[in-house]
């Protein structure tokens, strides 16, 4: 699944290892994410939605892998 | 340059990641001491077990430091089990069938030769490592 947790987390000037913080997941799960090789699951995707303040479907894009 | 602490998750994952790299490590070296016992390797083989099981039971433990460790498991644990069942189901079926079809044009009659028992453990930690391996290098799905 394509995402925009990349250019999101950029956007914002955080690491990776920030953004691990923030979600309470660990820095190898965010890189595993951005770079479509994990699937968040239904919490993480919320908690990511509601960190971004932004709807999960203008995260992640299920339609194109 | 500054660091920031690691969190007590990210110290797990990294167990669990450091973990993964040992028992791989000692699986290779314990089958290489099984195929080559008279070899250094074969001398400390009981090391290597005890370090293949140690690894391992840290892995077990910090399976699900993370949601993403908790997927690779997943993915080698489900394809070490199919890998594991179809080898100790169909490995025998395989060899009986052939045997039977030999013994039917020969007239020699052929016992089992291929000891599923003895190298199911090996073929089960080398799928698990294997899929273990794939998921970290192509995704979990």
């Amino acid at each position: 699944m394509k995402n925009r947790l990349r250019v999101l987390r950029a956007e914002r000037e955080w690491s990776q290892a920030e953004l691990a913080v923030q979600l309470d997941v660990s820095r190898q799960a965010v890189n595993a994410i951005e770079t479509g090789k994990h699937d968040p699951s239904l919490p993480l995707a919320f908690r990511i939605a509601r960190l971004f303040d932004m709807p999960i479907e203008d995260i992640f894009d299920d339609e194109h892998d | 340059m500054s660091s920031t602490p690691l969190s007590q998750r990210e110290r797990r994952v990294r167990r669990h990641n450091i973990a993964s790299l040992l028992a791989f490590l000692a699986y290779l070296a314990f089958i290489a001491a099984k195929y080559f016992p008279a070899s250094f390797l074969g001398d400390i083989s009981p090391l290597l077990a005890l370090a293949l099981l140690a690894t391992i039971i840290v892995m077990f433990r910090t399976r699900n430091a993370d949601e993403y460790t908790a997927a690779l498991w997943r993915v080698g644990t489900s394809i070490a089990f199919v890998i594991t069942v179809v080898f100790l189901l169909m490995v025998p079926f395989a060899e009986g069938f052939v045997d039977g079809f030999m013994e039917a044009h020969t007239g020699e009659a052929r016992g089992q030769d291929l000891p599923t028992s003895t190298h199911a453990l090996p073929i089960t930690l080398g799928s698990f490592f294997l899929a273990n391996a794939w998921a970290r290098l192509r995704g979990t799905m």
